[in-house]
């Protein structure tokens, strides 16, 4: 019995140890359909996280406009705008321009008699242009001025004020003043020509580059990325409020009084009667360059550029209680496709309007990693959309 | 453009017919063509854009998408001497005037009618399946349809080479409110492949 019973143990242990074998088996098949089904899963999960029910592939496709623009600004960065009575000029790594009234193409602008130059910087209050040539340091040579389109050009002795080891990080236009910011030594400056020489407007040898300067109606408004400065054009000072003091980076104003900084964290703060008041542009994410569109009037716009990789740029509706509108959705300034087709993953460097048509609106570009255009132009026709306008969509220059 | 290619791709199969059509009719090869016989076949070509219908079935004029490329993966396992079925798993692209890529990826089941005499070989096929379509940043899952024929002509015992055309059926369809955005395009496909049968 003992043996038989000895010998039922070893076969119950023995089926035992099959069936634990076999139960093992089973539970690794089991486990690995399992992680079939989750992988499956997961992938089709992905799959339609990815889908956007509201947007038309094929429709998108059929509403895109071929864009023709000009070679020049093909894989280029445009860094600023100006003009004049009769021309457009663009920044590039030289001076571009073209005449209003499109009678020319984009053609490199002669400055002081030569197109073989580096320009730093390019302003214009209207009537003036101003072009800083630097050599191939980047250090500044001159600050030149043309009154007749580029005809004639007079030396403004810049360098004697800002310094010979200057490197000009831009050149603006506000209110009719020329505004100089600077690097030096490592330390930034901003300076303002007040007809005879350039002088500090106040903000001397801070430790962060200065962004944008404009022209509220009062005050002039300055920012870095970290401070938000302001007051007249030899005094401006640092603005103590704190809540728009850190990662600052779009500048705007209405010159009536209100002043827009765009910030890293998705807000815009707007100061107005002396209170600034925060925007919630699109939460935790980075913003970039700011603007005020003024049509239609019956539309407050923001439009900030996208600080993030996809890049292209929001519009914020002011209107009621503000909407925005991104990838995917109806852009008062463009349709969607247009804006998918241009804007997309590239960095705006900038909204411009010419100085005396508000129906002009111009989007600078990065250069970007595809090989499309870095310039484009939208026009606003107040007769379009049964007299409420409408904007055309961008198109290349 | 897209008429040259067509007739392009049209005059090389027609061309592949008549040289395969010249070679030894024997028909060493019968073993593949039996059931339980498998393959493999890899197929990179051109992809044609044809024509979209929006929502109404009416002809969307301006598709506005260029010529592009396709790769697809086809396995077929035979049920007989002349029907096979299997999948298939595909990738593609177009671009568009606006300087965009659109690109689908559909995975398909398909049933293949193969007849021919070796070392030809001649093969209608349909297929249907799901689609991941991506345009700049936004995707649909969309059915998917395919219907063409190719031709064949075996190179040695497990290998054979050969050329295809295929049209695809593409819905793009919307849910609830939206389906006003439906469309429906259709491409062509045209490949030479590499045909592996084991």
């Amino acid at each position: 019995m003992n043996i038989f019973g000895y010998s039922i143990k070893l076969d119950k242990t023995l089926a035992t140890g099959r069936a634990k074998q076999k139960n093992a088996a089973l539970s690794r098949k089991d486990s690995g359909i399992a992680g079939l089904y989750a992988a499956l899963a997961l992938t089709l999960l992905v799959l339609f996280a990815g889908c956007d029910n509201s947007f038309s592939i094929f429709k998108s496709i059929s509403q895109e406009t071929k864009q023709v623009g000009v070679d020049l600004f093909k894989n280029v960065t445009v860094r600023a705008m100006a003009n004049d009575a009769a021309n457009y000029y663009a920044l590039l790594g030289q001076v571009v321009w073209r005449p209003i009234d499109g009678s020319a193409s984009w053609n490199v602008l002669s400055v002081n008699g030569s197109t073989d130059y580096f320009a730093a910087g390019l302003a214009s209050d209207g009537a003036k242009v101003y072009v800083a040539k630097a050599n191939s340091n980047n250090v500044l040579e001159d600050v030149y001025k043309t009154i007749d389109s580029g005809a004639t050009w007079t030396a403004m002795n810049a360098a004697a004020s800002i310094g010979s080891s200057a490197a000009v990080d831009w050149l603006k236009c506000a209110n009719g003043t020329l505004f100089v910011a600077f690097h030096a030594s490592g330390t930034y400056s901003l300076y303002y020509y007040d007809g005879a020489a350039f002088k500090s407007a106040g903000i001397a040898n801070i430790s962060r580059p200065l962004i944008d300067i404009v022209w509220d109606g009062s005050e002039y408004w300055a920012i870095s990325d970290s401070a938000a400065y302001h007051g007249s054009a030899g005094a401006m000072t640092e603005d103590t409020a704190p809540a728009p003091a850190q990662g600052l980076i779009g500048l705007a104003t209405d010159s009536a009084g209100r002043v827009l900084i765009s910030r890293s964290d998705g807000l815009v703060y707007s100061l107005q009667s002396g209170a600034w008041t925060p925007i919630t542009i699109k939460a935790s994410t980075k913003l970039g360059p700011l603007f005020l569109l003024t049509q239609p009037a019956a539309t407050k716009t923001i439009m900030v550029g996208k600080g993030i990789a996809t890049y292209g740029y929001y519009e914020y509706d002011e209107t009621g209680t503000g909407s925005l509108k991104e990838n995917g959705s109806n852009y008062i300034s463009t349709s969607s496709s247009v804006y998918l087709s241009t804007m997309l993953s590239k960095h705006v460097i900038g909204f411009w309007q010419p100085s005396n048509d508000a129906n002009i609106l111009y989007v600078m570009l990065a250069a970007g990693g595809t090989d499309s255009y870095a310039l484009y132009k939208n026009t606003f026709d107040p007769a379009a959309n049964a007299g409420a306008g409408a904007w055309s969509g961008w198109t290349a220059e | 453009m897209k008429k040259k290619l067509v007739a392009a791709a049209i005059v090389l199969l027609v061309l592949c017919i008549g040289m395969v059509w010249a070679q030894d009719s024997a028909d060493p090869f019968a073993a593949n063509r039996k059931k339980g016989s498998q393959s493999i076949e890899i197929s990179p070509g051109g992809f044609l854009p044809l024509f979209v219908l929006d929502s109404n079935f009416a002809m969307i004029s301006t598709p506005n998408m260029s010529p592009g490329a396709a790769f697809s993966v086809l396995y077929r396992y035979m049920l007989g001497k002349n029907l096979g079925v299997g999948g298939s798993i595909a990738g593609s692209f177009v671009t568009t005037v606006g300087g965009r890529t659109l690109f689908l990826a559909p995975v398909c089941v398909s049933s293949t009618w193969v007849f021919g005499t070796d070392p030809m070989e001649f093969d209608i096929s349909a297929e249907i399946g799901m689609n991941v379509m991506r345009l700049s940043g936004n995707g649909i899952i969309s059915p998917i349809a395919k219907l063409g024929g190719g031709i064949s002509r075996y190179i040695s015992e497990s290998w054979s080479i050969g050329g295809k055309l295929m049209w695809w059926f593409v819905p793009e369809l919307h849910l609830g409110s939206y389906a006003n955005l439906n469309s429906y395009a259709s491409f062509l496909e045209f490949s030479i492949g590499a045909q592996y049968h084991f």
